[in-house]
């Protein structure tokens, strides 16, 4: 396994922050998630602790953030921000609120090369001819699990054509996909996405970041008809939650899925569990 | 001979100091209609593109900000350091609309930054409204002032 760290966006990110936050930061070391909220306590995520802080941020301080995040333009943001996140150089922050924002999520995104393991062998074993969708509790690695095998995938020794449906601006990161034969799809509704790869870039797996609403699983099943594979990711904490879901039963169901992959991670271990299920498996 | 040279030069100043106060005023008028239309792009830009601000102030182009070096310090530092450096060259109530309006730019969605736009616009066209009417008022006034002053120094002096 090769770890690619990502210091530059960490760094970017930290100085955004007041400086006590700042502070506080650098000394808990590697973090997944810096959380702030008004007159509340800051805390942070660190290999799945939850670590909170005595630092409390003001609404100014928690304003000016979210103005630096902004890039000093709010409205620019207005449409992510009503969906309930801002897009930072890849890096994706939750926020609550519209007109007044009182709590951020900021999530650095992690880069670890090589963490498909049994997945990944499973995929190249059927030639990454059928769709599969990931899923996990949140904060467990599905996007980090999908950047790496979006990034394997299309390069040596596979070379496959991959198109990336990056709605958020959190799923390609150009740094570790110099040299991979990926085109990215920035601020298109997944449905759309697809469409537009698939008619466009004759791509032969498409990946996608959580799939969520009925709505969404709908689009897709109708975009989804040409053949290309989708590797893609959904909130689930077991295979039987993942079929108490309307959207994902109607897209196992309808075949837009052939393997079930769900993930586990240990707190501190980079190495994934996977528990792959094929889509007979999961419906009988 | 060296005292009519002096009176003369004494009068030329004076003429001088006249103009230069009537040129102020047109720069003046020139810089607020300048404003204005980067005022105007930038509500365009954020009504049609909902663009950041950064992309606004790079697609923006006005010879006269050039030339003051607005544009310089617009895309570097933002508005508001922008128009720190003109301030001298602004009228007090341009400034002051313009001051309000770059501190609350960017800090809101998009329905409430078009009416800060608007209601600056207004603001900025009134004031050009009003200096324009008072150029050629104030032209007058500065030439006879000057004139005047240049003739009552050369008379007491003579």
């Amino acid at each position: 396994m090769r770890t690619v760290e990502t210091p530059a966006k960490f760094e970017c990110v930290l100085r955004l922050l007041p400086e006590r936050v700042r502070r506080a930061a650098e000394d808990c070391g590697p973090i997944d998630e810096i959380r702030l909220r008004t007159d509340r306590p800051v805390s942070f995520n660190a290999g799945g602790r939850n670590i909170v802080t005595d630092v409390v941020v003001s609404a100014q301080e928690l304003d000016r953030v979210v103005g630096l995040l902004c890039g000093g333009s709010l409205h620019a943001h207005e449409r992510s921000i009503a969906e309930g996140y801002i897009d930072y150089m890849g890096c994706r922050v939750g926020v609550c609120g519209t007109r007044r924002i009182s709590s951020i999520n900021i999530r650095i995104p992690r880069y670890i090369r090589g963490i498909g393991g049994e997945l990944m062998t499973r995929l190249a074993r059927d030639n990454f001819r059928y769709g599969t969708l990931i899923y996990s509790p949140p904060g467990i690695g599905k996007t980090t699990l999908l950047r790496d095998i979006a990034a394997s995938v299309s390069s040596p020794p596979y070379n496959k054509r991959v198109a990336v449906i990056d709605v958020r601006g959190e799923l390609f990161d150009s740094e570790m996909m110099r040299g991979c034969t990926v085109d990215v799809l920035e601020g298109v509704s997944k449905a759309k996405g697809i469409e537009i790869a698939t008619r466009t870039l004759s791509p032969e797996l498409i990946v996608c970041d959580e799939i969520g609403s009925p709505d969404e699983a709908e689009a897709i099943m109708s975009a989804q008809n040409s053949g290309v594979p989708l590797l893609a990711s959904a909130h689930a904490s077991s295979c039987r939650g993942l079929l108490r879901r309307p959207a994902m039963r109607m897209l196992a169901e309808n075949a837009v899925f052939e393997l079930f992959c769900g993930i586990r991670r240990h707190a501190h271990d980079e190495q994934f569990q996977f528990d792959i299920r094929t889509r007979s498996e999961l419906l009988c | 001979m060296l005292k009519y040279t002096g009176l003369s030069l004494i009068f030329a100043v004076s003429i001088l100091v006249g103009q230069e106060a009537s040129a102020i005023s047109r720069r003046q008028l020139r810089m607020t209609e300048a404003l204005i239309s980067l005022t105007a792009y930038i509500k365009g830009q954020i009504e049609f593109f909902s663009a950041p601000l950064v992309e606004i102030y790079g697609g923006f182009s006005n010879e006269t900000l050039e030339k003051c070096g607005f544009i310089t310090v617009l895309r570097k530092e933002g508005l508001s350091a922008a128009l720190e450096e003109i301030r001298p060259s602004l009228p007090p109530d341009v400034y002051d609309s313009l001051a309000a309006f770059a501190s609350g730019l960017g800090k809101s969605v998009k329905q409430s930054q078009l009416d800060l736009c608007e209601y600056h616009i207004e603001a900025l066209r009134a004031s050009y409204t009003e200096q324009k009417e008072a150029l050629p008022k104030k032209t007058r006034l500065y030439t006879s002032l000057s004139v005047m002053a240049g003739l009552t120094a050369v008379i007491i002096l003579l």
